[in-house]
């Protein structure tokens, strides 16, 4: 379990990915990757790739982010998910409030 | 390392031999502690009871009883409560030593005991003990808080309906509190109301929303509020109370009076089956909306989904810790499982499932809160009166949510 986060050359957009569970053992961690007062206005793409499972802490932990960046919908991309993951952020209509691709 | 002059701690000084006693005696003394003494382990054994000393010094080779069994039976009878004890001993040999520690002795001084030696090895073990009672009484408040908040959630969910006669629920959460949530009203015209809900996370954190949520749902299903604004007023609260990471999912279920309506609201939760008496599957009902506690109002949607089910026919309703329980080499138990079982056409299919969940779990630890409930679509048979009030005579008010 392990959160990742590198941001592009030119500052705008911040890429996180988290491998293995997704979930509250990640808190401090997750929040760490996308706290920066110098970026706030940079977009996210999450990386789920190397997540294995995700639960619903880790969703809240999404809101938060989401919260931190603003409440808008189209700053954060979340990509490459498992089926299972993709699944749990559908039951949840997690696409209502974050691009899922 | 300085002692600090503490009259509370009283060292109890086991040895059968009177010189021996009163050197340690004066050295303890000039280091500020209280003294007791006892001449052999058996002695040592009823001092312990009557004086519960802080730490003892206990000699090896005495009569009556040595000091191996007195450590052993000392330390059984003091259970969590550690009370160090340092062998004070002129035997040398690796052995003995071991069979010291091994007994229950935490150290060992040698004779001729040297002073600074002797100070420095109770003070350390004096610093352990400090520490264990301050777990202990962290504990004991813990426990005590515990108690006090479990009756805020016993009294909170008291009040919920949970008549046998239409539903049959298994509540399984993995601590003390749990962050699944069973409420059941009965409406002003006879329909049954039902909310299941799952707060993110587990324990007490999760089971925090407890509260709010039963203030708000019981008065609105006693005034026979739609599904969907029960709903809405639920996230607004939720809303206003949670930290943002936290949300709740969620279905809430309104049987009217008939039994041949059921108007459902589910957000963030698996799917509900409908099954009729043979265990044919009737319908699937998909989760429509985000969870409560997320969307501001003007975004939340109350559009609720209607069936028309028969006499007899089944609403299974369960928290995802149901099809998350047991992982077993990456698998958990999974929902194809879940509904095979609650569509088999055998008989008592409720008892059936938990059977087989832990069946499946076979004494795995359990990894979130579970919960599964079974709404059977029957007519009220008791017709409400002009008041309001029922003529039910089922005492339906001890079907209260077990908390642990």
């Amino acid at each position: 379990m392990n959160v990742r986060s590198v941001f592009s050359p030119d500052n705008n957009n911040l890429k996180i990915e988290v491998t293995g569970k997704f979930d509250y053992s990640l808190l401090s961690k997750f929040r760490e990757a996308y706290s920066d007062e110098n970026h706030r206005d940079a977009n996210i793409t999450l990386d789920l790739r190397d997540t294995t499972s995700i639960d619903s802490s880790a969703l809240g932990m999404l809101l938060n982010m989401r919260r931190y960046m603003g409440d808008q919908t189209d700053n954060i991309v979340i990509i490459n998910c498992n089926t299972s993951v993709k699944k749990i952020l559908m039951i949840s209509r997690f696409d209502q409030q974050f691009s899922i691709e | 390392m300085k002692i600090k002059k503490n009259s509370f701690n009283t060292i109890l000084i086991v040895d059968d031999i009177s010189s021996n006693r009163v050197l340690l005696r004066k050295m303890l003394t000039h280091l500020g502690f209280e003294t007791i003494e006892a001449t052999n382990g058996q002695e040592a054994i009823e001092l312990f009871r009557t004086s519960s000393p802080d730490l003892i010094l206990m000699d090896i080779n005495m009569p009556v009883m040595n000091g191996y069994e007195a450590s052993t039976a000392i330390k059984a009878m003091a259970g969590e409560n550690h009370v160090p004890i340092i062998f004070v001993t002129a035997l040398s040999a690796n052995l003995s030593l071991t069979e010291a520690l091994q007994s229950g002795g935490d150290d060992y001084v040698n004779k001729p005991i040297d002073l600074r030696i002797l100070e420095s090895k109770i003070a350390a073990h004096l610093r352990i003990r400090e520490l264990n009672q301050k777990i202990l009484n962290h504990n004991q408040e813990l426990l005590y808080e515990q108690e006090t908040i479990e009756h805020f959630f016993n009294k909170a969910l008291s009040q919920s309906h949970l008549d046998p006669r239409y539903i049959n629920y298994h509540l399984s959460p993995m601590s003390a509190f749990n962050g699944d949530i069973l409420l059941a009203e009965k409406g002003p015209n006879g329909s049954l109301y039902l909310m299941l809900g799952d707060f993110t996370g587990h324990g007490l954190r999760a089971a925090m929303g407890t509260l709010p949520v039963t203030q708000t749902f019981f008065p609105l299903a006693q005034q026979g509020t739609s599904i969907g604004d029960i709903a809405a007023q639920l996230n607004q609260q939720l809303l206003d109370v949670m930290p943002v990471d936290m949300f709740c999912a969620a279905t809430l279920v309104e049987l009217d009076q008939t039994g041949k309506r059921l108007t459902i609201w589910a957000g963030g939760m698996p799917d509900l089956y409908w099954v009729d008496p043979t265990g044919e599957l009737k319908g699937t009902i998909h989760s429509q909306h985000m969870p409560l506690g997320i969307l501001p109002d003007q975004q939340f949607n109350r559009s609720s989904e209607t069936l028309f089910p028969e006499e007899g026919d089944q609403l299974y309703l369960y928290s995802d810790g149901i099809i998350e329980a047991g992982v077993l080499d990456g698998k958990p138990y999974g929902e194809s499982r879940l509904k095979d079982q609650l569509t088999s056409p055998k008989q008592n299919r409720f008892e059936r499932v938990l059977t087989d969940i832990s069946a499946f779990r076979d004494g795995r630890e359990q990894e979130d809160d579970i919960t599964l409930v079974e709404l059977t679509c029957d007519a009220r048979t008791a017709p409400p009166r002009i008041d309001g009030t029922t003529t039910d005579t089922i005492d339906s008010e001890n079907s209260t949510i077990p908390i642990s």
